[in-house]
């Protein structure tokens, strides 16, 4: 029955994963991503040749690079609030729910560690021979090394939880052993999971409120991932008071009218629009700092300027809910007026970032003719986006 | 200086909730506006706040209507919502500074007002929290803060009493006593009979969006069937016998 319970919550927590991601497939926001790792691959492949073969620092930044990729893919025990009460005559049988979820978690845990080390080989295989030996010792040790954390992760949830930092040590020591003599890892990394799965099997029951306060946790770095893309529910960013927002707030909120005012207060804090735009300017830059095709770099630059803008928008209508809102004795236009001067401001600010980082700087083959004419497009895109991309779209908001 | 809805058909959508609303607000007076669920009471307020334009008739205050001249007609208005509605980005402080901005009230004799507000609601302070941090009760009083620190003409209540606590209810009626006698009117929508039979200077009976009765107590008391009875029975008495349907 309880395995019963963790395949029918795995389908049920699978279906709401897919939905989620067809929202994140579809937003322009995933040809960001694309771009980005287009661009960061493209570097990757420009930047290995110039490894040379006996550099030291290679193998400690693999040996980080695995150990950090290890804390990706956690453990999803898909347990809720509830299962303490409810599942409680169950307790005995508890065991089996969460084996099976420890195979779900190890199988896309592993998966990760993989990719990881895919990724890592043709740095580390510029500074070591090729051998079919250490290539099978790695790619064992990187299954072994996630089952033997995610063991640790099972402690976590019991009554006798592993010291602290064991989830982080051991794929260190691990990887730092496979490097050098890659059967010597692989043997630790034996020993340690053996060692610890019999400590974990002597030890089954479960420490309910830690197990439900880490999967709620999880599930929030689940959910707070695709709010980068879509509004999830779940998540609602808190709003907070943080003083290093004061000057940008005054900045935002310049101006006499209420409007301007609540736009600026609004906009800094917002946990959705604010953070949103300042994600968005950020990946644009990065994009626009790699792609030194010059026409490809101007179109980055004013695609990413749009898309701003666009993301922007749906602010306008954001304290349409509040009854206040409608009462203050002013014009209609006041609204209008002091949204576009808030567009006006954030998109001089949010475009000139993205110009700077287009200008490459440091790129020696960017002329300054280029520059110019990069600042000049933006300049002008700003204009018009704020002179008739506005207005086109609030007469569509107002419409609807 | 009154506030005249004359003839007010109006609703959400096509289809009218209210039918022919009539009646007037005076200065220095409390009017009580009662009615079951669903009688028309919310819908005839988001009229005269402006959230809903009317099918036909017309709103206006002090000669200032609301369909053709809305910026003068809500400067001298205010308006304590039923469910509390914050600005989730803005501390307490803040709040209360859009109110002065979109006011446009003087600082200094505002803020003078804002800070007894604040003491009598004991929130002073809180000026720092964002609602998030608030009970239900307390963004009350927040809205409470808000519309009193304006020198609206006409305050308009919807249901003040649902989530304040006795000492809070007693200042809020407290604060309308003196509203009144400075010569604001004052239009409070309520449940609590009791209450407004005690404060309410008159009354209007909203049944299936028509006004069913309106007048002081002893008007209302005549048109019942028993003369000696409650506000409690009149209204059940004069209310009672209307279908209920949903605003």
């Amino acid at each position: 029955m309880m395995n019963d319970l963790f395949a029918r919550r795995k389908r049920r927590q699978f279906g709401l994963l897919l939905r989620y991601w067809r929202l994140v497939f579809n937003d322009h926001f995933i040809i960001a991503l694309f771009f980005l790792f287009g661009a960061l691959a493209y570097s990757y492949a420009q930047w290995l040749p110039q490894v040379s073969p006996s550099s030291w620092w290679v193998a400690p930044l693999v040996v980080a690079w695995l150990t950090v990729a290890c804390q990706f893919g956690r453990l999803a025990t898909l347990v809720e609030r509830a299962d303490p009460i409810a599942l409680l005559p169950q307790t005995g049988r508890a065991v089996g729910y969460f084996r099976a979820a420890w195979y779900y978690s190890f199988w896309r845990g592993a998966l990760i560690s993989l990719a990881a080390l895919v990724v890592a080989l043709p740095l580390l295989l510029r500074t070591q021979a090729f051998s079919w030996f250490h290539l099978a010792c790695w790619l064992v040790l990187a299954g072994l090394v996630k089952a033997l954390w995610l063991l640790r992760a099972r402690q976590e949830i019991s009554f006798k939880p592993p010291y602290p930092g064991a989830k982080w040590w051991e794929p260190l020591v691990c990887w730092s052993l496979a490097l050098w003599q890659p059967g010597l890892g692989l043997t630790v990394g034996l020993i340690l999971f053996l060692a610890i799965r019999t400590r974990v099997l002597a030890q089954p029951e479960i420490a309910w409120r830690q197990a439900v306060a880490t999967e709620e946790a999880r599930m929030e770095s689940v959910y707070r991932f695709f709010n980068l893309f879509t509004d999830v529910p779940h998540v609602q960013g808190r709003v907070k008071r943080r003083a290093y927002q004061a000057p940008l707030i005054h900045w935002l909120a310049k101006g006499e009218g209420p409007w301007e005012y609540l736009y600026g207060h609004g906009l800094a804090r917002n946990a959705e629009v604010g953070n949103l735009v300042a994600r968005l300017t950020l990946v644009a830059m990065v994009i626009c700092y790699f792609i030194t095709v010059p026409w490809l770099n101007l179109a980055c630059l004013l695609l990413f300027t749009y898309l701003v803008a666009s993301q922007l928008m749906p602010f306008y209508r954001q304290y349409d809910q509040v009854a206040f809102t409608h009462l203050y004795p002013l014009p209609n236009s006041a609204k209008r007026v002091a949204f576009r001067r808030l567009l006006n401001r954030v998109l001089l600010v949010a475009a000139g970032l993205i110009c700077l980082a287009s200008w490459s700087l440091g790129w020696a083959n960017f002329s300054w003719d280029q520059r110019g004419l990069n600042l000049l497009a933006v300049l002008v895109e700003v204009w018009l986006l704020n002179r008739y991309y506005l207005k086109v779209r609030l007469k569509k908001s107002e419409e609807n | 200086m009154t506030l005249t809805i004359d003839n007010l058909t109006g609703g959400y959508s096509r289809l009218p909730v209210l039918h022919q609303v009539s009646f007037t607000v005076n200065p220095g007076e409390l009017v009580g506006l009662i009615g079951l669920n669903g009688a028309g009471k919310s819908t005839t307020i988001n009229h005269l706040i402006g959230l809903l334009t009317p099918f036909s008739g017309s709103i206006s205050l002090n000669g200032a209507n609301l369909a053709t001249d809305p910026v003068a007609y809500k400067q001298q208005i205010a308006y304590v919502p039923e469910t509390p509605v914050l600005y989730p980005e803005l501390t307490l402080k803040e709040h209360l500074e859009l109110t002065i901005k979109a006011y446009q009230l003087a600082e200094e004799p505002a803020w003078e007002r804002a800070h007894r507000l604040l003491k009598r609601f004991r929130l002073e302070n809180k000026l720092d929290w964002f609602p998030v941090d608030f009970s239900k009760g307390m963004k009350q009083k927040v809205m409470i803060t808000m519309a009193f620190l304006t020198e609206a003409k006409l305050f308009i209540i919807d249901e003040p009493f649902y989530g304040l606590d006795p000492l809070a209810v007693r200042d809020l009626l407290n604060l309308i006593e003196e509203k009144k006698a400075a010569g604001a009117a004052i239009l409070m929508s309520t449940h609590v009979l009791a209450t407004a039979e005690q404060h309410c200077d008159r009354f209007v009976l909203l049944a299936n969006g028509r006004v069913r009765a309106a007048g002081t107590l002893g008007d209302l008391k005549a048109q019942a069937p028993n003369p000696a009875a409650s506000l409690d029975e009149i209204y059940l008495a004069l209310a009672t016998g209307d279908d209920h349907h949903d605003e």
